[in-house]
């Protein structure tokens, strides 16, 4: 049996200060990160230098355990990483494995997706170590090692879903790569989208849909939260080729090959597959490479965003939130800044049952901004309510805003208190987009709700197809606080009829 | 008078007008003469204000050549040199491009001087032309060369890939050089342009005559017609060409030195008097240089000639940088022509990971006060290659024009003042504070070398600028002191994260977490240049995996064994290596196991490397196969081909694998075990085949020139490794066509059936 007790004391991370005069700079960091602290404390899990943890995916285990796949191949068991002074004790379920970055459980056995395969991995002697590894899926090629394939936990149908980033995020060297594939609890495999560039983590979203994450780049202006539409082409054509291949066929015809420079809402004209970006992520201001994200199950325990998607970003190494919601048949949404500072690049994010947010990545080979080369930690709520934007969603006319605090009624109702602005990313092969066609929509009226706890903004100017920045610098909290984030982004892909 | 070279343009120029037409907008153009308006990339770049297009389309057009631009801040162009021109271009061409330049030279600046005349009347002063400029060449011309197929392909992958498109818009070559040069005429032009073209507006690109040679091989394309055929010159129509020539006012533009004893020009207006509707700007034909130019061209003219306020030092920046071609590689503050390109096609890349960085030359926003300037003049003068992995070259446009870019340039750019404290005089007070800089730059502070060079050397995927090659020659410390504290301001694509964001620092452990300090001791340390202390984790130490009383498995690139590679150490130092793609035990070895820093360190793109040099290769591809005859080639198709699937593995007691996978109907589980005799360790592989009812199955063991029967069980395969067959019939084949032998084990299944196999190695052979 390998155990490793770390010895050390629970560490609680020392947060800098930052000075929030240039907060909403771009690129620089929030600010935020000492407001941010009342609210979200971030704590070291303590876990020994000698295991070299490098968390690629995390899967809550029951009696309070949490199972780690790593970027170096093990699948790891924690218990202990949530008691209130976290001194855990690890132990090695496996290892040999290829970037497990994506795991689940399901009656007692793992499913974890590796560059390589979905595997099946189940301890048949019951020792506490894996014994019997089944290939569920090596459908996909893999020739390059920047082939990334991410997973998703076990769905209740017993379902993995896999997303295949292309060769090295750029090209189509190796069949599938680009493509998502669905695969059920006997390793049937089938098509669900294609059009993948560099993807991130993949998982449902609030209502049970199935999402994954993307990276900026060719055809992605920004990062973004996409929906993994069944038939959906996701942005990124060089994948086509794949179309000809006998999973790809189910997806139907090949899409028309999408214009260069364009804009999305312009091809999504051209080309029926295309599936609009949900929520995109403007860069640096939201993030600089998103990698995975998970819904608060935890019932309120970590506090007033149950039910949202917490969204993780590498380069940065801090959390955001999303929402979405579907109008007029397609997924749309918001993104909120939340807690920045952690220690490394996020590449996995897990909620536990008793409501702590679990982080962990690395930082290798890419830039980033926290420099630990090995750490887990852990997000814990203090219990006391940040004034926060709750929830931004779409109206026919406007926005309707939900806070977490009851707002000011004079702040609150006054239209000077927001300020607004749309624009858009050129749709095209080229790396990544400037923001364009950027627009100032107003504010002509604010109704405040009922309960003080949101707004309704009528606004003017509107853009379908645009990210809407809206800023709440003017909205008080009933103390006279401002918000601890004063802004939020919505990619308006439809205007609620 | 007919013009063969013509109709070889006609997919050039079709070509060429989309290209026009998208980026200035057209003008209807002559139906009886086809024109081109001039091509000058880059001057339609977004941000660039008209006055300054206007400005600078004056100096490249030649109008100041004739027109006084005044006060106008103008920078004339000179035309190629003439004097060579019987030397370096093809007879037939020359009096062809005389009659109808635009047609010749789509894009081309020169303007149509025999526009008003035709029939008979052009012919005679073509001729009389011609013969004057034959008559001023020295040397005979540049002998042909037959095109080599080889140097041409080379050739046009420089083309595409130094960004010769960039200025020369379309896919290929402009058709007309093969009627225009000889190779060899072509490759002395390449080597040293400014000789033939005095204004440097075709930049110098350093080739290397090789270079020049392949880009001449393409250059003329496929059936090049351009001959050194020698012309008598007729002194009498030279003489009246002489005339014409100065009548025409040619050598406004192109000097022939003070030996050609030219008549005077007739004088032309000064800008100022230019009646800005009509003449050489009304784009009809008449007693006037004939220019086709767009609605857009001319508007700018326009609004140049008519600007009575004096352009700024930006401004007149700008305007040089227009005139060098320089925006159609790139930006400067808000002008960009870049945004509305192909960049992908245009702009390649040695490292896709960097983004457009990678591919794009840095932009020239505050470059005045971001290089040094005696490396900024260089790199004006000479070009430069310090971001080896841009296949665009940044080339050179001679020393005057640098000198004086540099000038301008350091005028227009100042960044705010900000200090950068120097370095003590004292050594170790020096010293403290470049190890500082060390450890920030180090794996351990920020990390630069996850991205940089360092010195030549690379710690992990990405490539970057070095970040000490030529740092303190090359930077200004105020720049570097202002450029780390806000990189977007700078460099807003750039993917490089902010690490003091708000002004702090994210790294506060170190000096004190002081911005100012950090930030000076981060360059004081780069400033060392390339002999400086290497960082922390420029060279990641072996990630050895080593074997103990349990088997070690690694499952990730392996040498030998690819992308689906699985390594198993066994207790007892016996390895060996399964390939889970072709499904087969292709490598054994003795001893250390692997080491997997190259796949677990930097983005993890290497392949774990096998710790011995004593590798025995066992054949790839599938294993197993059913042959109709026992010495029949062994099959090629691949196992996916073939329908045969990769199962996994079961673990025993000390995780020794057992991979199971199948052949055709037949599941086949795969397992070995060390065995040790004493101080020797063997290989033990236990196979076992199950199918519903028979099949006769081969097993291919090993591939060697030399197969030795050792015994009615054993073989050896070289000189050292023995394999142990057991009680399996096995046979050494020797295939038709093919030098090594193959030995082959035949598996009888009925229902089941079970084989060993054994591996040991016969020390001291």
């Amino acid at each position: 049996m390998h155990t490793f007790r770390s010895r050390a004391a629970a560490s609680l991370l020392a947060v800098a200060g930052c000075v929030s005069l240039s907060a909403q700079e771009l690129g620089a960091s929030w600010g935020t990160a000492d407001r941010e602290a009342e609210h979200y404390r971030i704590v070291e899990v303590p876990v020994p230098e000698s295991l070299a943890l490098e968390c690629g995916s995390f899967c809550p285990l029951s009696n309070g355990r949490l199972a780690i796949g790593t970027r170096r191949g093990e699948i790891l068991i924690v218990s202990g990483a949530f008691d209130a002074l976290p001194r855990p004790e690890i132990q090695r379920f496996a290892e040999g494995l290829d970037e497990v970055l994506g795991l689940g459980v399901h009656n007692g056995v793992f499913y974890a997706t590796q560059q390589t395969e979905l595997t099946r991995i189940t301890d048949v002697d019951g020792d506490g170590r894996a014994d019997r590894f089944e290939n569920l899926s090596d459908v996909w090629g893999f020739g390059h090692y920047h082939e990334f394939a991410w997973g998703s936990g076990v769905q209740p149908d017993g379902s993995v879903y896999v997303v295949l980033g292309l060769s090295d995020s750029y090209n189509y060297k190796a069949p599938y790569r680009g493509f998502a594939f669905r695969i059920d609890a006997e390793g049937s495999t089938s098509a669900v989208a294609s059009g993948i560039r560099s993807a991130g983590g993949v998982g449902p979203n609030e209502s049970g849909e199935m999402f994954y994450v993307e990276s900026q780049g060719p055809w992605n202006g920004s990062c973004s939260l996409k929906h993994l539409q069944q038939g959906g082409f996701m942005g990124h054509p060089v994948c086509f080729p794949g179309y000809d291949l006998p999973l790809g066929v189910q997806l139907g015809p090949k899409p028309v090959k999408p214009n260069t420079p364009s804009r999305l809402v312009t091809e999504c004209a051209r080309v029926p597959q295309l599936v609009p970006y949900a929520v995109v992520f403007p860069y640096r201001r939201m993030g600089q490479s998103i990698t995975g994200f998970r819904v608060d199950r935890s019932r309120g325990r970590f506090g007033p965003f149950a039910g949202q998607l917490f969204v993780s970003d590498y380069s940065l190494s801090l959390v955001m939130r999303a929402t979405t919601e579907q109008v007029r048949g397609v997924w749309q949404g918001a993104c909120y800044p939340f807690r920045e500072g952690l220690g490394n690049g996020i590449l996995a994010i897990e909620f536990s049952d008793d409501g702590y947010l679990i982080t962990g990545g690395t930082n290798r080979g890419w830039p980033v901004r926290g420099n630990k080369r090995f750490v887990l930690e852990r997000l814990e709520y203090t219990g006391r309510v940040p004034f926060e934007v709750h929830t931004v969603s779409a109206l026919h006319d406007g926005f309707h805003v939900r806070f977490t605090l009851p707002v000011d009624a004079t702040t609150a109702a006054a239209p000077d208190s927001y300020r607004l602005r749309s624009f858009t990313h050129i749709y095209r092969q080229g790396y990544g987009s400037p923001e364009v066609d950027e627009t100032v929509p107003t504010v002509a009226a604010v109704a405040v709700d009922d309960d003080g706890l949101g707004v309704r903004l009528t606004v003017q100017g509107l853009v379908e197809g645009h990210v809407h920045d809206l800023h709440f610098d003017g909205v008080r909290d009933t103390n006279g606080a401002s918000l601890v984030h004063t802004v939020a982004y919505y990619t308006l892909n439809r205007i609620p009829e | 008078m007919r013009f063969p070279v013509r109709d070889a343009l006609s997919r050039w120029l079709a070509l060429l007008a989309l290209v026009v037409s998208t980026s200035c907008g057209s003008d209807v153009p002559d139906p009886a003469r086809r024109d081109v308006p001039p091509v000058i990339a880059g001057l339609d770049a977004d941000g660039l204000e008209h006055p300054v297009r206007g400005r600078a389309l004056l100096g490249e057009l030649g109008c100041v050549a004739c027109h006084d631009p005044g006060g106008l801040d103008v920078e004339p162009v000179t035309g190629p040199d003439l004097r060579t021109v019987g030397t370096r271009v093809d007879a037939r061409y020359l009096r062809e491009f005389l009659a109808s330049p635009h047609d010749l030279e789509p894009g081309t600046v020169m303007p149509d001087l025999l526009r008003r005349w035709r029939g008979a009347e052009l012919q005679e002063r073509v001729d009389a032309l011609w013969h004057f400029l034959r008559s001023l060449a020295t040397e005979a011309p540049v002998a042909a060369t037959p095109v080599d197929a080889a140097a041409a392909t080379r050739g046009g992958e420089l083309y595409r890939r130094i960004g010769c498109r960039n200025c020369h818009p379309g896919e290929t070559a402009p058709a007309y050089l093969g009627a225009k040069y000889t190779i060899p005429s072509l490759q002395r032009f390449l080597l040293a342009p400014h000789e033939a073209r005095p204004s440097r507006r075709m930049p110098d690109f350093s080739l290397s005559p090789a270079e020049a040679n392949d880009l001449a091989n393409f250059l003329v394309g496929p059936k090049p017609v351009a001959a050194a055929t020698r012309v008598a010159v007729d002194a009498k129509q030279a003489a009246r060409g002489k005339q014409l020539f100065a009548e025409l006012r040619c050598a406004r533009c192109h000097d022939l030195g003070a030996a050609a004893e030219l008549p005077a020009s007739p004088p032309a207006p000064p800008l100022a008097a230019v009646d800005v509707m009509g003449g050489c700007m009304s784009g009809r034909g008449g007693a006037w240089p004939h220019y086709t130019l767009t609605s857009f061209q001319l508007s700018a003219l326009r609004v140049g000639i008519a600007a009575e306020k004096a352009p700024s030092d930006e401004q007149r920046v700008r305007q040089r940088l227009a005139q060098r071609r320089c925006f159609a590689c790139h930006r400067r503050g808000e002008v960009d022509a870049l945004a509305a390109r192909q960049q992908e096609q245009l702009f390649g890349t040695d490292d896709a990971n960097l983004g457009d960085e990678g591919r794009i030359p840095p932009p020239l926003s505050d470059v005045g006060a971001k290089l040094q300037r005696p490396w900024l003049e260089r790199t004006i003068a000479h070009g430069q290659r310090e971001r080896p992995y841009l296949h665009v070259r940044m080339p050179g446009f001679g020393e005057a024009f640098a000198a004086e870019l540099a000038g301008r340039l350091a005028a227009a750019d100042t960044l705010p003042p900000i200090e950068v404290v120097p370095l003590p005089g004292d050594d170790d007070a020096a010293r403290k504070i470049t190890d500082v800089g060390r450890e920030l730059v180090g794996d351990q502070g920020m990390s630069c070398i996850t991205c940089h060079r360092f010195a030549g050397e690379q710690a992990g995927t990405m490539g970057a600028i070095d970040l000490v090659h030529t740092t303190g020659e090359r930077l200004r410390p105020e720049w570097f002191a202002h450029f780390l504290r806000d990189p977007f301001r700078f460099k807003p694509g750039t993917l490089m994260p902010h690490f003091f964001p708000g002004g702090v620092s994210t790294r506060p452990q170190f000096a004190d977490g002081s911005v100012q300090r950090q930030i000076d001791a981060i360059w004081h340390y780069l400033a060392e240049g390339r002999n400086v202390r290497k960082p922390s984790g420029l060279h990641q130490p072996a990630i050895e995996l080593v074997v103990g009383d349990e088997a070690v498995m690694l499952r990730r690139a392996v040498q030998g064994a690819g992308k689906r590679g699985i390594s198993v150490g066994y207790p007892g130092a016996v390895n060996v290596t399964f390939d889970a793609e072709n499904l087969g035990m292709n490598q054994l070895w003795w001893g250390r196991f692997v080491d997997a820093r190259p796949v677990w360190t930097s983005q993890g793109h290497g392949q774990a490397q096998l710790l011995s040099r004593d590798v025995f290769q066992l054949p790839n591809g599938p294993a197993w196969a059913v042959l109709a005859a026992p010495d029949a080639p062994w099959p090629t198709a691949t196992r996916r081909e073939r329908g045969d699937r990769w199962l996994g593995y079961d673990l025993d007691e000390a995780r020794r694998p057992t991979f199971r996978y199948t052949a055709g109907d037949v599941a086949i589980a795969d397992g070995a075990r060390e065995q040790r005799d004493g101080d020797v360790v063997r290989l033990r592989r236990r196979l076992s085949l199950t199918c519903d009812g028979r099949a006769t199955l081969w097993l291919r063991a090993a591939v060697h020139a030399k197969l030795t029967k050792l015994d009615e069980r054993s073989v050896r395969v070289g000189d050292r490794l023995c394999i142990d067959c057991g009680d399996t019939p096995w046979s050494i084949v020797t295939v038709a066509g093919q030098a090594e032998q193959e030995l082959r084990l035949r598996v009888e299944v009925d229902g089941s059936a079970k084989l060993t196999i054994g591996y040991r190695v016969e020390e001291g052979r």
